[in-house]
């Protein structure tokens, strides 16, 4: 256990004097590996991992799900996302606020980034709000809050990239992640109620709609309503009749998904060659990134499972006799505490392969798992002093100062916190959907 | 060496290591969005899937990752914890990008060398893919040859730093 400890030891350093974090991981991986065995055997086995990576056919759904974002960005949707919450919500105190937080939940439903979704979203939604006099603090903190929705509601690249890593069923992850999603928007739009009623002018109420209008604004979105259920109920089983007979992979659903959205964006007349170029690289670019932590972080994993981490820690935990429950509490306790320091995927891959193992071996459910795993990463993207989401509205809206968005999202990271606590106490919120699977 | 437009040499020829393979990334990226969508239609219109999707989705997938890394490399796109950089000087940061740079080229190179290895030996194998029959060398070569790319990119990088004395990506002009 000793050598593993210090090996992840030599991580948090390298990574904190710049070296990238996969590199940081790999080479980790690497010198460990080789300690526990030999020089030899580990550079072959990092070649032979590297291949089979890059030519792994369930990882294909990463830069695949990662395009229907982008073109799902590049088609101009967030504007009529945002009108058709508008309509019904804006006419109440706090509801431009409390449209962003649906609007942002409707754009996670096709794209499954998080800052993408922050990022969108504060260019629709941040001068409607500075129109109606809100207070910064509060639209700041509902763009930032809301975009962290992006990796639970599913498609989440996070999700599928936990699912890949442990095998578990990608499908069944995002199945999961539609409650404690829905969950996490009724207790952000709690959390704006609360922040108007303590001062009323912080939000004050836009214009009542006809229900002329909130029918109209709900057809100008049947675009992303058939995009969500094209691949969230084909990988559902949705269209599995006859004479469809369909069900998707999550590669397929993924690849299905892209095309959709890069249809919807032409039909828009958003894209021209240049962007659809641009789309593509920019995306490629993105997964070649993303694929490298993963490679890092497998060869960390499997110098941690050489050298017998998993199996020690869970000794070491029956050994001091300590209930599931409270090892649980303590391993959110560090995402928490590491989610201030640490990138959220990068957080994910670093530790998954060290608490899984222990986690399911106390009999806890891997689905149910997963989704705890990415509420608190959605924590941490607004927390201080690392919160990715603030950054990103930082760069959009230059004028408000860090602090204020981060005094702003207090009462969303309470409202996160108790969602995190209700999540954990009954696992059949998560699992309900899953089971019926 | 500088040219018309003001660059670098050296930053040209990095930026140029970079873009096409990266084009060629998105092509791929097309291309395997295009595969998933056909076979999905045709599995499910016509009860004809493309026998090959499988295999060619895995070969496009190794073209995109390994034609976009060098490109990943000159946009500084790589996920770091820069919480300590307000720590480090101008001279101190200087000489820790350096070091960073001539870790990863080195951690590169290896994985690079053992690589091609392994394609030389599964040439010698006649290791064809299961469906197509395509030799599976060329993929494993591919690989090899875009880490080097990457290394070259680190190298330039270091020398870049050494002619101008700052950050190479304060040329770059993507």
């Amino acid at each position: 256990m000793l050598i593993s400890i210090l090996g992840f030891l030599t991580v948090l350093a390298l990574a904190f004097l710049r070296i990238p974090i996969a590199f940081s991981m790999g080479l980790v991986g690497f010198f460990g590996t080789a300690y526990l065995t030999n020089i030899n055997a580990s550079l072959s086995l990092t070649g032979r991992l590297i291949i089979d990576t890059a030519q792994d056919y369930g990882l294909s759904v990463v830069p695949l799900f990662i395009l229907m974002g982008m073109f799902v960005n590049k088609g101009g949707l967030s504007r009529e996302l945002y009108r058709a919450a508008y309509v019904f919500l804006g006419h109440m105190r706090g509801g431009l606020a409390m449209t962003t937080i649906a609007a942002c939940a409707g754009f996670s439903a096709i794209c499954g980034s998080s800052l993408a979704t922050a990022a969108t979203m504060s260019k629709v939604a941040m001068p409607e709000m500075r129109r109606l006099g809100y207070a910064d603090r509060l639209s700041t903190a509902s763009i930032a809050a809301g975009g962290t929705l992006g990796i639970l509601i599913p498609p989440s690249v996070i999700l599928v990239i936990y699912g890949l890593m442990t095998e578990t069923s990608i499908g069944k992850l995002f199945v999961a992640g539609i409650i404690p999603g829905v969950l996490g928007v009724i207790f952000y739009l709690i959390a704006v109620q609360y922040v108007v009623r303590r001062d009323p002018d912080a939000g004050p109420a836009g214009e009542q709609s006809t229900w002329l209008e909130r029918l109209r604004a709900v057809r100008d979105i049947w675009v992303v309503l058939a995009l969500f259920f094209l691949v969230i109920g084909g990988l559902y089983g949705a269209f599995d009749f006859y004479p469809l007979n369909l069900t998707f992979s999550p590669t397929e659903a993924a690849g299905m998904g892209a095309s959709g959205a890069f249809l919807i964006a032409l039909a828009r007349g958003q894209l021209n060659l240049r962007s659809i170029t641009e789309t593509l690289t920019e995306t490629a670019v993105t997964s070649a990134g993303l694929f490298t932590v993963l490679i890092g972080a497998w060869m960390f994993s499997n110098f941690v499972n050489l050298a017998g981490l998993p199996e020690a820690l869970r000794t070491f935990v029956l050994d001091i006799g300590v209930t599931p429950p409270t090892v649980m509490i303590v391993i959110v306790l560090i995402y928490i505490v590491l989610g201030c320091v640490f990138e959220s995927l990068s957080m994910l891959l670093l530790t998954v392969p060290i608490f899984f193992p222990l986690v399911t071996s106390l009999g806890f459910d891997p689905v149910w798992f997963g989704i705890i795993v990415v509420v608190v990463t959605e924590i941490s993207l607004i927390t201080p002093p690392v919160g990715l989401n603030v950054f990103v509205l930082k760069g959009v809206v230059n004028d408000v100062s860090t602090a204020t968005i981060f005094k702003g999202v207090t009462p969303f990271w309470v409202a996160d916190i108790l969602r995190l606590i209700l999540l954990l106490w009954f696992s059949g919120i998560v699992l309900y959907l899953p089971n019926m699977m | 060496m500088v040219t018309k437009s003001g660059k670098s040499m050296l930053t040209v020829l990095s930026d140029r290591l970079a873009f096409g393979p990266a084009r060629i990334a998105g092509l791929a990226l097309m291309l395997l969005m295009l595969v998933t969508f056909v076979d999905v239609i045709s599995r499910s219109v016509f009860s004809a899937p493309l026998g090959f999707s499988a295999e060619v989705t895995e070969m496009l997938m190794a073209v995109i990752v390994f034609a976009a890394l060098p490109m990943t490399i000159l946009k500084d796109s790589h996920i770091v914890v820069d919480l300590l950089d307000g720590w480090f000087g101008r001279r101190a940061a200087y000489i820790r990008n350096t070091l960073v740079d001539l870790i990863c080229l080195v951690a590169l190179a290896y994985p690079a060398v053992r690589i091609w290895t392994l394609g030389t030996r599964s040439k010698g194998y006649n290791e064809v893919t299961e469906i197509l029959g395509w030799p599976q060398y060329y993929l494993i070569y591919f690989v090899s040859f875009a880490l080097v790319v990457c290394c070259f990119i680190y190298a330039l990088r270091i020398l870049l730093r050494f002619q101008t004395g700052r950050h190479p990506r304060e040329e770059l002009s993507c």
